[in-house]
Protein backbone atom coordinates (compact mmCIF):
# COMPACT_ATOMS: atom_id res chain seq x y z
CA UNK A 1 0.00 0.00 0.00
CA UNK A 2 2.87 2.39 0.80
CA UNK A 3 4.70 1.29 -2.28
CA UNK A 4 4.14 5.11 -3.35
CA UNK A 5 5.14 6.29 -0.53
CA UNK A 6 8.35 6.30 -1.62
CA UNK A 7 7.50 8.97 -4.12
CA UNK A 8 8.07 11.29 -1.07
CA UNK A 9 11.88 10.57 -2.24
CA UNK A 10 11.11 11.37 -5.47
CA UNK A 11 9.12 14.56 -4.48
CA UNK A 12 11.38 16.93 -7.05
CA UNK A 13 9.89 14.69 -9.75
CA UNK A 14 6.55 14.34 -8.55
CA UNK A 15 6.57 18.28 -8.15
CA UNK A 16 7.32 18.79 -11.62
CA UNK A 17 4.77 16.05 -12.80
CA UNK A 18 2.12 18.32 -10.81
CA UNK A 19 3.29 21.40 -12.33
CA UNK A 20 2.83 19.91 -15.88
CA UNK A 21 -0.60 18.95 -14.93
CA UNK A 22 -1.20 22.45 -13.54
CA UNK A 23 -0.81 23.84 -16.86
CA UNK A 24 -3.10 21.51 -18.35
CA UNK A 25 -0.91 18.59 -19.54
CA UNK A 26 -2.98 15.14 -19.04
CA UNK A 27 -0.62 12.98 -19.71
CA UNK A 28 1.01 14.23 -16.77
CA UNK A 29 -2.22 14.13 -14.87
CA UNK A 30 -2.35 10.41 -15.96
CA UNK A 31 0.98 9.47 -14.46
CA UNK A 32 -0.64 11.13 -11.05
CA UNK A 33 -3.54 8.99 -11.25
CA UNK A 34 -1.58 5.76 -11.98
CA UNK A 35 0.91 6.47 -8.95
CA UNK A 36 -1.40 7.33 -6.53
CA UNK A 37 -4.53 5.44 -7.40
CA UNK A 38 -3.65 2.43 -5.01
CA UNK A 39 -3.67 4.86 -2.36
CA UNK A 40 -6.49 7.08 -2.91
CA UNK A 41 -8.63 3.60 -3.55
CA UNK A 42 -7.63 2.37 0.39
CA UNK A 43 -7.95 5.65 2.09
CA UNK A 44 -11.58 6.16 0.33
CA UNK A 45 -12.06 2.49 1.12
CA UNK A 46 -11.48 2.69 4.60
CA UNK A 47 -13.13 6.13 5.39
CA UNK A 48 -16.58 5.82 3.49
CA UNK A 49 -16.33 2.00 4.67
CA UNK A 50 -17.29 0.88 1.27
CA UNK A 51 -15.04 -1.53 -0.57
CA UNK A 52 -17.41 -2.13 -3.88
CA UNK A 53 -17.64 1.56 -4.73
CA UNK A 54 -14.08 2.82 -3.51
CA UNK A 55 -13.07 2.83 -7.68
CA UNK A 56 -15.42 5.38 -7.55
CA UNK A 57 -14.76 7.46 -5.16
CA UNK A 58 -11.20 7.56 -5.94
CA UNK A 59 -12.22 8.21 -9.65
CA UNK A 60 -14.68 11.63 -8.60
CA UNK A 61 -11.26 12.38 -5.80
CA UNK A 62 -9.01 12.94 -9.37
CA UNK A 63 -11.82 14.13 -10.92
CA UNK A 64 -12.06 16.92 -8.45
CA UNK A 65 -8.18 17.19 -7.99
CA UNK A 66 -7.71 17.74 -11.72
CA UNK A 67 -10.17 20.67 -11.68
CA UNK A 68 -9.05 22.73 -8.40
CA UNK A 69 -5.33 21.83 -9.36
CA UNK A 70 -5.27 24.97 -10.34
CA UNK A 71 -5.31 26.81 -6.72
CA UNK A 72 -3.05 24.15 -5.55
CA UNK A 73 -0.01 26.56 -4.40
CA UNK A 74 2.66 24.44 -3.16
CA UNK A 75 2.66 21.16 -5.87
CA UNK A 76 5.28 19.59 -3.64
CA UNK A 77 2.49 18.98 -0.73
CA UNK A 78 0.54 17.36 -3.01
CA UNK A 79 -0.37 14.60 -1.65
CA UNK A 80 -1.59 15.98 1.42
CA UNK A 81 -3.88 17.57 -0.70
CA UNK A 82 -5.12 14.80 -2.57
CA UNK A 83 -5.42 12.91 0.62
CA UNK A 84 -7.58 15.88 2.45
CA UNK A 85 -9.78 15.55 -1.10
CA UNK A 86 -9.96 11.96 -0.86
CA UNK A 87 -11.21 11.82 2.27
CA UNK A 88 -13.58 14.88 1.82
CA UNK A 89 -15.20 12.91 -0.88
CA UNK A 90 -15.16 9.88 0.99
CA UNK A 91 -17.30 11.68 3.42
CA UNK A 92 -19.25 13.26 1.01
CA UNK A 93 -20.19 9.74 -0.17
CA UNK A 94 -20.88 8.35 2.98
CA UNK A 95 -23.47 10.87 3.87
CA UNK A 96 -25.14 9.80 0.67
CA UNK A 97 -25.21 6.40 0.76
CA UNK A 98 -25.95 3.97 3.31
CA UNK A 99 -22.54 2.65 4.54
CA UNK A 100 -21.44 -0.86 3.72
CA UNK A 101 -20.91 -2.75 6.40
CA UNK A 102 -20.83 -6.20 4.90
CA UNK A 103 -18.70 -7.09 1.93
CA UNK A 104 -19.73 -8.39 -1.47
CA UNK A 105 -19.18 -12.13 -1.74
CA UNK A 106 -15.82 -11.59 -4.15
CA UNK A 107 -14.60 -9.40 -1.52
CA UNK A 108 -14.26 -11.40 0.88
CA UNK A 109 -13.46 -14.12 -1.76
CA UNK A 110 -10.68 -12.10 -2.55
CA UNK A 111 -9.33 -11.18 1.29
CA UNK A 112 -9.48 -14.45 2.21
CA UNK A 113 -6.03 -15.36 2.38
CA UNK A 114 -6.25 -18.74 3.97
CA UNK A 115 -4.35 -17.87 6.74
CA UNK A 116 -5.32 -19.91 9.58
CA UNK A 117 -8.31 -19.89 7.16
CA UNK A 118 -9.28 -16.42 8.70
CA UNK A 119 -10.47 -13.97 6.81
CA UNK A 120 -8.16 -11.08 6.77
CA UNK A 121 -10.64 -8.54 6.87
CA UNK A 122 -10.90 -8.27 10.48
CA UNK A 123 -8.62 -4.57 10.98
CA UNK A 124 -10.17 -3.33 7.98
CA UNK A 125 -13.85 -3.63 9.54
CA UNK A 126 -12.09 -2.79 13.12
CA UNK A 127 -11.14 0.36 11.97
CA UNK A 128 -14.81 0.59 10.21
CA UNK A 129 -16.46 0.82 13.52
CA UNK A 130 -14.36 3.76 14.71
CA UNK A 131 -15.72 6.82 15.02
CA UNK A 132 -14.77 9.07 11.29
CA UNK A 133 -12.75 11.76 13.49
CA UNK A 134 -10.32 8.15 14.63
CA UNK A 135 -10.73 6.12 11.41
CA UNK A 136 -9.56 9.66 9.53
CA UNK A 137 -6.08 9.90 10.90
CA UNK A 138 -5.57 5.83 11.18
CA UNK A 139 -6.22 6.07 7.30
CA UNK A 140 -4.38 8.76 6.56
CA UNK A 141 -1.20 7.50 8.75
CA UNK A 142 -1.50 4.04 7.78
CA UNK A 143 -2.45 3.96 4.04
CA UNK A 144 -1.92 7.04 2.94
CA UNK A 145 2.10 7.27 4.75
CA UNK A 146 1.52 11.02 6.03
CA UNK A 147 3.28 12.05 9.03
CA UNK A 148 1.87 14.05 12.00
CA UNK A 149 2.29 17.62 10.65
CA UNK A 150 0.56 16.70 7.12
CA UNK A 151 -2.79 14.90 8.96
CA UNK A 152 -2.84 18.12 10.78
CA UNK A 153 -2.55 20.08 7.40
CA UNK A 154 -5.03 17.76 5.71
CA UNK A 155 -7.51 17.72 8.57
CA UNK A 156 -7.09 21.14 9.89
CA UNK A 157 -6.79 20.32 13.82
CA UNK A 158 -3.50 20.94 15.82
CA UNK A 159 -0.23 18.79 15.95
CA UNK A 160 -1.70 17.31 19.30
CA UNK A 161 -4.81 16.60 18.45
CA UNK A 162 -3.70 14.22 15.62
CA UNK A 163 -1.30 12.89 18.38
CA UNK A 164 -3.85 12.21 20.83
CA UNK A 165 -6.64 11.05 17.83
CA UNK A 166 -4.34 8.47 16.69
CA UNK A 167 -3.21 7.07 20.14
CA UNK A 168 -7.15 7.09 21.32
CA UNK A 169 -7.75 4.56 17.89
CA UNK A 170 -5.09 2.45 18.57
CA UNK A 171 -6.02 2.36 21.57
CA UNK A 172 -10.03 1.56 20.67
CA UNK A 173 -8.48 -0.81 17.51
CA UNK A 174 -6.65 -3.11 20.69
CA UNK A 175 -9.83 -3.48 22.31
CA UNK A 176 -11.42 -4.73 19.16
CA UNK A 177 -8.85 -6.65 18.01
CA UNK A 178 -6.48 -7.57 21.17
CA UNK A 179 -7.56 -11.44 20.90
CA UNK A 180 -7.20 -11.57 17.25
CA UNK A 181 -4.17 -10.61 16.93
CA UNK A 182 -2.59 -12.55 19.34
CA UNK A 183 -4.00 -15.81 18.12
CA UNK A 184 -2.60 -14.49 14.80
CA UNK A 185 0.99 -14.61 16.10
CA UNK B 1 2.08 4.83 36.78
CA UNK B 2 5.14 5.06 34.98
CA UNK B 3 3.71 3.28 32.04
CA UNK B 4 1.22 5.73 31.67
CA UNK B 5 3.71 8.81 30.92
CA UNK B 6 5.41 6.32 28.07
CA UNK B 7 1.90 4.89 26.77
CA UNK B 8 1.31 7.73 24.82
CA UNK B 9 4.75 7.96 23.05
CA UNK B 10 4.74 4.40 22.15
CA UNK B 11 2.46 5.47 18.89
CA UNK B 12 4.60 7.87 18.43
CA UNK B 13 7.75 5.89 18.39
CA UNK B 14 6.01 3.59 16.01
CA UNK B 15 4.82 6.27 13.71
CA UNK B 16 8.75 7.81 13.18
CA UNK B 17 7.49 11.09 15.32
CA UNK B 18 9.99 11.12 18.20
CA UNK B 19 12.80 13.22 18.86
CA UNK B 20 16.13 11.27 18.95
CA UNK B 21 16.28 11.37 22.46
CA UNK B 22 13.15 10.50 22.93
CA UNK B 23 13.63 7.56 20.58
CA UNK B 24 16.24 5.99 23.35
CA UNK B 25 14.32 7.00 26.60
CA UNK B 26 10.78 5.33 24.93
CA UNK B 27 13.38 1.92 23.68
CA UNK B 28 15.11 2.00 27.41
CA UNK B 29 11.54 1.57 28.74
CA UNK B 30 9.31 -1.05 26.29
CA UNK B 31 13.04 -3.71 27.11
CA UNK B 32 12.31 -3.80 30.52
CA UNK B 33 8.47 -3.30 30.20
CA UNK B 34 6.65 -6.25 28.39
CA UNK B 35 3.45 -4.42 28.74
CA UNK B 36 4.24 -1.58 26.80
CA UNK B 37 6.80 -3.76 24.23
CA UNK B 38 3.58 -5.63 23.92
CA UNK B 39 1.11 -2.47 22.65
CA UNK B 40 4.21 -1.11 20.51
CA UNK B 41 4.72 -4.07 19.25
CA UNK B 42 0.95 -4.13 18.31
CA UNK B 43 0.51 -1.14 16.79
CA UNK B 44 3.43 -2.04 14.34
CA UNK B 45 1.40 -5.36 13.68
CA UNK B 46 -1.93 -3.98 13.19
CA UNK B 47 -1.13 -1.24 10.75
CA UNK B 48 1.16 -4.02 8.48
CA UNK B 49 -1.87 -6.31 8.45
CA UNK B 50 -4.09 -3.43 7.82
CA UNK B 51 -2.04 -2.36 4.48
CA UNK B 52 -1.42 -5.76 3.72
CA UNK B 53 -5.20 -6.40 3.92
CA UNK B 54 -6.05 -3.29 1.21
CA UNK B 55 -3.19 -4.49 -0.72
CA UNK B 56 -4.54 -7.76 -1.44
CA UNK B 57 -7.57 -6.19 -2.92
CA UNK B 58 -7.26 -5.42 -6.83
CA UNK B 59 -8.27 -2.55 -8.62
CA UNK B 60 -10.91 -3.99 -10.55
CA UNK B 61 -11.33 -0.77 -12.91
CA UNK B 62 -8.70 0.93 -14.67
CA UNK B 63 -9.00 4.05 -13.15
CA UNK B 64 -6.50 5.83 -14.62
CA UNK B 65 -8.27 5.86 -18.36
CA UNK B 66 -11.68 6.00 -16.81
CA UNK B 67 -10.63 9.80 -15.50
CA UNK B 68 -9.09 10.52 -18.09
CA UNK B 69 -11.77 9.81 -21.00
CA UNK B 70 -14.30 11.69 -17.98
CA UNK B 71 -12.23 14.32 -18.39
CA UNK B 72 -12.21 14.62 -22.21
CA UNK B 73 -15.89 13.99 -22.06
CA UNK B 74 -16.34 17.07 -19.82
CA UNK B 75 -14.10 19.33 -21.99
CA UNK B 76 -16.36 18.74 -24.74
CA UNK B 77 -19.30 19.00 -22.63
CA UNK B 78 -17.89 22.74 -21.24
CA UNK B 79 -16.86 23.80 -24.98
CA UNK B 80 -20.84 22.75 -25.93
CA UNK B 81 -22.09 25.14 -22.44
CA UNK B 82 -19.87 27.58 -23.54
CA UNK B 83 -21.30 27.66 -26.91
CA UNK B 84 -24.30 27.75 -25.83
CA UNK B 85 -23.71 30.77 -23.33
CA UNK B 86 -22.03 32.55 -26.15
CA UNK B 87 -25.29 32.33 -28.28
CA UNK B 88 -27.47 33.53 -25.72
CA UNK B 89 -25.38 36.35 -24.47
CA UNK B 90 -25.37 37.47 -28.47
CA UNK B 91 -29.17 37.15 -28.65
CA UNK B 92 -29.44 39.15 -25.72
CA UNK B 93 -27.57 41.91 -26.12
CA UNK B 94 -29.23 42.20 -29.62
CA UNK B 95 -32.51 42.33 -27.49
CA UNK B 96 -30.88 45.16 -25.23
CA UNK B 97 -29.81 47.08 -28.27
CA UNK B 98 -33.18 46.92 -29.88
CA UNK B 99 -35.00 47.88 -26.72
CA UNK B 100 -32.30 50.31 -25.48
CA UNK B 101 -33.13 50.02 -21.86
CA UNK B 102 -35.32 51.07 -19.10
CA UNK B 103 -35.89 52.24 -16.08
CA UNK B 104 -38.06 50.14 -13.53
CA UNK B 105 -40.57 52.57 -11.45
CA UNK B 106 -40.04 51.76 -7.96
CA UNK B 107 -42.18 54.11 -5.69
CA UNK B 108 -45.58 55.38 -6.94
CA UNK B 109 -47.02 57.54 -4.00
CA UNK B 110 -50.08 59.94 -4.75
CA UNK B 111 -51.85 59.59 -8.05
CA UNK B 112 -52.19 61.01 -11.93
CA UNK B 113 -48.77 59.56 -13.01
CA UNK B 114 -48.48 57.96 -16.51
CA UNK B 115 -46.09 57.62 -18.62
CA UNK B 116 -46.73 57.85 -22.51
CA UNK B 117 -44.90 58.19 -26.18
CA UNK B 118 -46.02 60.12 -28.62
CA UNK B 119 -49.80 59.56 -30.00
CA UNK B 120 -49.36 56.43 -27.70
CA UNK B 121 -50.65 56.50 -24.03
CA UNK B 122 -49.72 53.95 -21.73
CA UNK B 123 -50.91 52.46 -18.59
CA UNK B 124 -50.12 54.21 -15.15
CA UNK B 125 -47.12 52.88 -13.69
CA UNK B 126 -47.34 50.78 -10.51
CA UNK B 127 -44.28 49.63 -8.63
CA UNK B 128 -42.17 46.91 -10.25
CA UNK B 129 -42.69 48.30 -14.17
CA UNK B 130 -40.25 48.95 -16.41
CA UNK B 131 -40.48 52.50 -18.21
CA UNK B 132 -39.00 52.15 -21.93
CA UNK B 133 -36.43 54.50 -23.02
CA UNK B 134 -37.85 57.29 -25.80
CA UNK B 135 -41.39 57.69 -23.40
CA UNK B 136 -42.02 60.33 -21.23
CA UNK B 137 -43.31 60.17 -17.49
CA UNK B 138 -45.68 62.64 -15.86
CA UNK B 139 -45.37 62.29 -12.07
CA UNK B 140 -49.12 64.19 -12.35
CA UNK B 141 -49.74 65.54 -8.29
CA UNK B 142 -47.41 63.13 -6.74
CA UNK B 143 -43.70 62.18 -6.46
CA UNK B 144 -42.48 59.66 -8.57
CA UNK B 145 -39.44 58.21 -7.63
CA UNK B 146 -38.09 55.75 -11.23
CA UNK B 147 -34.98 53.73 -10.30
CA UNK B 148 -32.48 52.03 -12.32
CA UNK B 149 -29.07 51.90 -14.00
CA UNK B 150 -27.61 53.30 -10.56
CA UNK B 151 -29.93 55.99 -10.63
CA UNK B 152 -32.57 57.16 -8.89
CA UNK B 153 -34.57 60.08 -10.03
CA UNK B 154 -36.85 61.70 -7.82
CA UNK B 155 -39.88 63.31 -10.13
CA UNK B 156 -41.41 66.13 -7.99
CA UNK B 157 -44.80 66.83 -8.39
CA UNK B 158 -46.35 68.16 -11.56
CA UNK B 159 -42.92 67.46 -13.21
CA UNK B 160 -42.90 65.96 -16.84
CA UNK B 161 -39.53 64.18 -18.26
CA UNK B 162 -38.16 61.92 -20.94
CA UNK B 163 -35.98 59.20 -20.21
CA UNK B 164 -33.07 58.62 -22.56
CA UNK B 165 -31.28 55.52 -21.36
CA UNK B 166 -26.86 54.84 -22.67
CA UNK B 167 -25.25 52.29 -21.16
CA UNK B 168 -24.84 51.51 -17.41
CA UNK B 169 -25.01 54.59 -15.63
CA UNK B 170 -25.18 57.21 -18.46
CA UNK B 171 -28.45 58.48 -18.36
CA UNK B 172 -29.95 61.63 -20.23
CA UNK B 173 -33.01 63.31 -18.65
CA UNK B 174 -35.03 66.18 -21.07
CA UNK B 175 -36.64 67.71 -18.28
CA UNK B 176 -39.81 69.69 -20.12
CA UNK B 177 -41.09 71.03 -16.94
CA UNK B 178 -41.37 70.53 -13.44
CA UNK B 179 -38.19 69.46 -10.90
CA UNK B 180 -36.12 66.74 -10.54
CA UNK B 181 -33.86 65.45 -8.09
CA UNK B 182 -31.24 63.06 -9.35
CA UNK B 183 -28.84 60.56 -7.19
CA UNK B 184 -26.27 57.85 -8.41
CA UNK B 185 -26.01 54.73 -6.52
CA UNK B 186 -24.92 51.18 -6.67
CA UNK B 187 -21.61 52.88 -8.37
CA UNK B 188 -19.85 49.41 -8.14
CA UNK B 189 -21.75 48.62 -10.82
CA UNK B 190 -20.16 51.13 -12.75
CA UNK B 191 -16.91 49.69 -14.33
CA UNK B 192 -14.41 52.49 -15.15
CA UNK B 193 -10.50 53.91 -15.94
CA UNK B 194 -10.07 56.65 -14.12
CA UNK B 195 -11.92 58.64 -10.94
CA UNK B 196 -13.82 61.20 -12.82
CA UNK B 197 -17.13 62.12 -13.00
CA UNK B 198 -18.55 65.08 -15.26
CA UNK B 199 -22.12 67.14 -15.07
CA UNK B 200 -22.77 69.62 -17.99
CA UNK B 201 -25.72 71.15 -17.43
CA UNK B 202 -27.67 73.94 -18.92
CA UNK B 203 -31.30 74.88 -17.80
CA UNK B 204 -33.84 72.51 -18.47
CA UNK B 205 -31.48 70.21 -19.54
CA UNK B 206 -28.67 68.20 -18.07
CA UNK B 207 -26.60 64.85 -18.61
CA UNK B 208 -25.28 62.75 -16.41
CA UNK B 209 -22.19 61.03 -17.26
CA UNK B 210 -20.24 58.81 -14.95
CA UNK B 211 -17.35 57.81 -16.72
CA UNK B 212 -15.36 57.26 -13.25
CA UNK B 213 -15.85 54.46 -10.50
CA UNK B 214 -16.22 56.37 -7.16
CA UNK B 215 -17.68 54.01 -4.86
CA UNK B 216 -17.11 56.70 -2.29
CA UNK B 217 -18.67 58.78 -4.69
CA UNK B 218 -22.26 60.11 -5.29
CA UNK B 219 -24.15 63.47 -6.19
CA UNK B 220 -27.31 65.12 -6.14
CA UNK B 221 -27.85 67.43 -9.15
CA UNK B 222 -31.22 69.27 -8.87
CA UNK B 223 -32.65 71.11 -11.71
CA UNK B 224 -35.56 73.66 -12.35
CA UNK B 225 -37.01 73.90 -15.86
CA UNK B 226 -37.40 76.99 -17.55
CA UNK B 227 -35.32 78.75 -14.75
CA UNK B 228 -32.11 79.38 -13.96
CA UNK B 229 -30.13 75.60 -13.74
CA UNK B 230 -28.70 74.94 -9.97
CA UNK B 231 -26.29 72.19 -9.53
CA UNK B 232 -25.54 71.08 -6.19
CA UNK B 233 -23.07 68.55 -5.38
CA UNK B 234 -23.35 67.80 -1.81
CA UNK B 235 -20.34 65.54 -1.55
CA UNK B 236 -18.23 68.89 -2.34
CA UNK B 237 -19.85 70.62 0.82
CA UNK B 238 -20.71 73.39 -2.51
CA UNK B 239 -22.35 74.99 -4.42
CA UNK B 240 -22.15 75.60 -8.14
CA UNK B 241 -24.46 78.13 -10.09
CA UNK B 242 -24.42 77.85 -13.71
CA UNK B 243 -26.57 81.02 -15.28
CA UNK B 244 -29.21 80.43 -18.07
CA UNK B 245 -27.22 79.21 -21.14
CA UNK B 246 -23.78 78.58 -19.04
CA UNK B 247 -22.42 74.90 -18.87
CA UNK B 248 -20.17 73.67 -16.29
CA UNK B 249 -17.70 70.49 -16.24
CA UNK B 250 -17.01 69.08 -12.77
CA UNK B 251 -14.19 66.64 -12.49
CA UNK B 252 -14.34 64.90 -8.66
CA UNK B 253 -11.47 63.90 -6.76
CA UNK B 254 -12.09 62.04 -3.96
CA UNK B 255 -14.39 64.15 -1.46
CA UNK B 256 -13.91 67.48 -3.44
CA UNK B 257 -14.05 68.30 -7.17
CA UNK B 258 -12.42 71.23 -9.74
CA UNK B 259 -14.91 72.57 -11.56
CA UNK B 260 -14.37 74.96 -14.30
CA UNK B 261 -16.85 77.33 -16.43
CA UNK B 262 -17.56 78.34 -19.35
CA UNK B 263 -18.65 81.78 -18.34
CA UNK B 264 -16.32 81.97 -15.55
CA UNK B 265 -13.34 81.31 -17.31
CA UNK B 266 -11.61 84.10 -14.86
CA UNK B 267 -11.31 81.30 -12.45
CA UNK B 268 -10.78 78.49 -14.24
CA UNK B 269 -6.73 78.72 -14.72
CA UNK B 270 -5.72 79.72 -11.16
CA UNK B 271 -8.08 76.51 -10.05
CA UNK B 272 -6.87 74.25 -12.45
CA UNK B 273 -3.75 74.83 -11.76
CA UNK B 274 -3.69 73.94 -8.41
CA UNK B 275 -6.21 71.18 -8.93
CA UNK B 276 -3.51 69.67 -11.71
CA UNK B 277 -0.81 69.82 -8.35
CA UNK B 278 -2.82 68.11 -6.37
CA UNK B 279 -4.34 65.81 -8.88
CA UNK B 280 -1.23 63.72 -9.37
CA UNK B 281 -0.54 63.43 -5.59
CA UNK B 282 -3.69 62.24 -5.37
CA UNK B 283 -3.81 59.88 -8.64
CA UNK B 284 -0.73 58.50 -7.26
CA UNK B 285 -2.82 57.93 -3.70
CA UNK B 286 -5.85 56.64 -6.00
CA UNK B 287 -3.98 54.32 -7.96
CA UNK B 288 -2.48 52.40 -4.66
CA UNK B 289 -6.19 52.48 -3.49
CA UNK B 290 -7.27 50.45 -6.50
CA UNK B 291 -4.66 48.25 -6.70
CA UNK B 292 -5.60 47.30 -2.86
CA UNK B 293 -8.98 47.38 -3.89
CA UNK B 294 -7.84 44.61 -6.43
CA UNK B 295 -6.55 42.36 -3.51
CA UNK B 296 -9.56 42.32 -2.04
CA UNK B 297 -11.64 41.67 -5.36
CA UNK B 298 -9.46 38.92 -5.91
CA UNK B 299 -10.08 38.17 -2.13
CA UNK B 300 -13.77 38.36 -2.80
CA UNK B 301 -13.31 35.75 -5.86
CA UNK B 302 -11.57 33.44 -4.08
CA UNK B 303 -13.66 33.39 -1.58
CA UNK B 304 -16.45 32.77 -4.10
CA UNK B 305 -14.49 29.60 -5.55
CA UNK B 306 -14.22 28.17 -2.05
CA UNK B 307 -17.95 27.87 -2.40
CA UNK B 308 -17.53 25.66 -5.34
CA UNK B 309 -14.56 24.01 -4.16
CA UNK B 310 -15.65 23.77 -0.92
CA UNK B 311 -16.43 20.03 -1.29
CA UNK B 312 -13.25 19.54 -3.42
CA UNK B 313 -10.79 19.70 -0.26
CA UNK B 314 -9.76 22.96 0.07
CA UNK B 315 -10.78 23.84 4.65
CA UNK B 316 -12.88 27.01 4.59
CA UNK B 317 -11.32 27.73 7.87
CA UNK B 318 -8.39 28.48 5.55
CA UNK B 319 -10.49 30.21 2.67
CA UNK B 320 -12.25 32.73 5.18
CA UNK B 321 -9.04 33.25 6.98
CA UNK B 322 -7.49 34.24 3.58
CA UNK B 323 -10.27 36.54 2.36
CA UNK B 324 -10.30 38.40 5.92
CA UNK B 325 -6.74 38.63 5.58
CA UNK B 326 -6.89 40.12 2.01
CA UNK B 327 -10.27 42.31 2.85
CA UNK B 328 -8.10 43.81 5.96
CA UNK B 329 -5.59 44.83 3.37
CA UNK B 330 -7.72 46.58 1.41
CA UNK B 331 -9.54 48.16 4.26
CA UNK B 332 -5.99 49.42 5.66
CA UNK B 333 -5.40 51.27 2.10
CA UNK B 334 -9.06 52.78 1.78
CA UNK B 335 -8.25 54.28 5.43
CA UNK B 336 -4.94 55.57 4.23
CA UNK B 337 -6.14 56.90 0.92
CA UNK B 338 -9.35 58.42 3.15
CA UNK B 339 -6.45 60.30 5.16
CA UNK B 340 -4.73 61.56 1.60
CA UNK B 341 -8.07 62.79 0.33
CA UNK B 342 -8.79 64.85 3.70
CA UNK B 343 -5.58 66.25 3.20
CA UNK B 344 -6.52 67.21 -0.35
CA UNK B 345 -9.56 68.75 1.35
CA UNK B 346 -8.01 71.23 3.68
CA UNK B 347 -5.47 72.32 0.81
CA UNK B 348 -8.43 73.13 -1.30
CA UNK B 349 -10.72 74.95 1.38
CA UNK B 350 -7.28 77.24 1.75
CA UNK B 351 -7.25 77.69 -1.80
CA UNK B 352 -11.20 78.68 -1.73
CA UNK B 353 -10.31 81.36 1.04
CA UNK B 354 -7.43 82.72 -1.06
CA UNK B 355 -10.25 83.16 -4.18
CA UNK B 356 -12.68 84.70 -1.61
CA UNK B 357 -9.64 87.31 -0.81
CA UNK B 358 -8.98 87.82 -4.38
CA UNK B 359 -12.45 88.43 -5.40
CA UNK B 360 -13.41 91.04 -2.75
Amino acid sequence: MRDDKSLSGESGEIRSIVERAQKGDKEAFGIIVERFQKMVCAVARQISGNVDDAEDIAQEVFLRAYRSLPLLRDPSSFRTWLLRITRNVSLNWLRDHKPLQTMSKDTVDALEGKRDGQTLSTVMEAVWRLPEEYRSVVALRALGGLSYAEISEALGISLDTVKVRLHRARKMLRVLLGDILSRRK
Amino acid sequence: MRCEKYETLLSQLADGELSTGQELEVHRHISSCPECRTFYEWILRAEELLRFEHSRLPLRTDITSEVLRRLSRRRRRVGLLVSVSVLCLIVSLIFFLLRGGSLVVEVVTGTGAEVSRTGIRWRKPGAGDAVPVGWTVRSGNSTLVLRGCGVTLELREGSELRLNLLRDADVKVSLKSGSLLASVEELARCRVETPIASVWSSDGKFLLRLSGEVPSFSFLPCAYAGEEARLVVDVLRGQVTVRKGGSVRAVVAGSRAVVSFSVAGVYVKAFSELAGQKWDEFRENRLNFWRQMQVYLDGLELFAQAIELWSYGTPRSELLSLSRERRGRALNGMRRLYAKERQIAVALDEFLELQKKVEE
